[in-house]
């Protein structure tokens, strides 16, 4: 069992875990949704079709989707701590957790973007809508739905991450797991900050499955 | 008044290039109904986008009520939009809008304010006869009540024409013959401009005050329904005045 000491400290790691989670996933969001739209529209074929910006932006994209997480904490703390003013805690955690993100997010809203029916935007287009009306209201409110589902999967990809955040001292869950329990051989924490874990996930995803289905009514 | 003066459409991707439209000349008067018949691939679709510049034309002059419509910029292009209205087969209605929401969203795109939107929305429903309908989604709606919604929504901003591309080719008899009764109704009473293209003969003969026959990319015969199709002198014209008449007049 958890000693009391132990049960605040669990209580502190979880909200310092939905804090780096809450901010991350929340920038990633506002982030990622341009990003997101720059992908497709500027994609052949597309509103604002421009091959030049739609390769760098992609080149962008991939170059950091493809660098393991793990190593892109490392890498980018030069940045952080410019950013943040120290490398360490959940605040500074939050800079490679948006920078490994968003990108993932970006490209999962240029999906969903990608499967709204040709046909409505076209008929948006004969009713003289420009390009803001378009995008505004007719691709995000009919993709709302596929972006919701994409907001779930990368918040659940966030808590990994930020596990993982948590080892170089990010502070949080994956800090606690591995500083108290793994390296201290405490099963009971080990197993306990594990179990919080799995719980954050099922709630997001039960939450977000809940909510796109809501709002879904094709 | 309409009007296409010697319009050719070449589609050309980078793997092959398609002439669509040949050597197009068309003039369509301010208030009739106006048929294009043709097989599939012939070159309809194609036809009635350049009206409202979905499509560019390749060489050719493409009139609207006295506008250039391939010399307009982008600004003045969305303008002359607004006052022409399109329906489709796939209906294309915004599936997170409401039926209401969904005939707001011209006027939305016109900038009206609320008030006046809502005003015009309720007029319009009631014409299309779906006040029952008016919060549903359009997935809970029938072909012949997502059609009357896409009918209303091309009406929201008094178009001077309303272009229709086989609007009734996803509909059964019935509800193809209570639209065709809807689009004949909303050009008696307000002197709208419709171009209908279809392959079906008797939407053609049912509404229709003249037609042109159109066959790989060229029209190959034109002028009032009765004289078309009473006298067809081309081989494909004689076919489609084979076909036999499909709705019975009892409904
Ligand atoms: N966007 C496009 N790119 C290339 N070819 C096209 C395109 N749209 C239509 N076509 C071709 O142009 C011809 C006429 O098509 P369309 O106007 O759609 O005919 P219809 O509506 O009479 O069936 C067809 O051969 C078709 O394959
Ligand atoms: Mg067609």
């Amino acid at each position: 069992m958890l000693e009391y000491r132990e049960l605040t400290q669990l209580l502190e790691a979880t909200i310092e875990t939905l804090y780096m989670l809450g901010l991350s996933g929340l920038l990633t969001v506002i982030l990622g949704i341009p990003l997101g739209i720059m992908l497709f529209l500027t994609d052949k074929g597309q509103l604002l079709e421009n091959s030049t910006l739609n390769r760098i932006i992609g080149l962008i994209v991939n170059v950091f989707r493809s660098i393991p997480f793990i190593i892109l904490i490392v890498l980018i703390m030069p940045l952080t701590r410019v950013i943040v003013g120290t490398t360490i805690g959940p605040t500074a955690a939050t800079v490679p957790l948006i920078i490994g993100a968003t990108p993932f997010f970006a490209r999962l809203v240029e999906t969903a973007l990608r499967e709204v029916n040709k046909g409505v935007v076209e008929a948006a287009i004969s009713m003289g809508a420009n390009v803001f009306q378009i995008i505004w209201k007719v691709y995000l409110p009919e993709a709302l739905p596929s972006i919701l589902s994409g907001i779930t999967v990368t918040l659940v990809a966030l808590i990994g991450y930020s596990a993982m955040a948590g080892v170089v001292g990010g502070g949080g869950l994956g800090n606690m797991a591995i500083v108290y329990g793994y390296q201290m051989y405490n099963t009971p924490v080990m197993l306990s900050t594990t179990f919080v874990i799995l719980l954050l996930v099922i709630f997001i995803q039960f939450l977000g499955d809940f909510l796109a289905r809501k709002i879904d009514k094709k | 008044m309409i009007k296409l003066n010697n319009v050719q459409k070449i589609y050309d991707n980078n793997k092959q290039r398609v002439t669509a439209l040949k050597n197009i000349n068309l003039e369509i008067k301010s208030g009739e109904i106006y048929g294009i018949i043709g097989y599939s691939g012939a070159g309809k679709s194609t036809l009635i986008r350049l009206i409202n510049m979905l499509e560019n034309p390749t060489a050719g002059e493409i009139w609207v009520n006295g506008q250039r419509m391939d010399r307009l910029n982008n600004e003045k292009l969305r303008l002359a939009r607004q006052k022409i209205g399109m329906i489709f087969q796939n209906f294309n209605l915004l599936s997170s809008r409401t039926v209401r929401q969904n005939i707001a969203f011209p006027l939305e795109i016109a900038g009206y304010p609320k008030e006046k939107i809502d005003k015009r929305v309720s007029e319009l429903i009631k014409l299309v006869g779906l006040t029952e309908r008016a919060d549903a989604y359009p997935s809970e709606l029938s072909g012949g009540q997502k059609q009357r919604v896409g009918i209303a929504r091309a009406l929201a901003n008094n178009p001077e024409v309303l272009l229709s591309d086989e609007a009734t080719s996803a509909l059964d008899p019935k509800t193809t013959e209570s639209i065709l009764n809807l689009l004949w109704e909303i050009n008696r009473k307000f002197g709208i401009t419709i171009i209908l293209i279809t392959h079906e003969m008797h939407v053609i003969k049912k509404i229709c005050h003249r037609v042109a026959v159109i066959d790989g990319g060229e029209i190959v015969e034109e002028g009032p329904v009765t004289e078309v199709f009473g006298n067809p002198k081309k081989e494909i014209t004689k076919e489609f005045v084979k076909q036999v008449p499909v709705l019975s007049g009892n409904d």
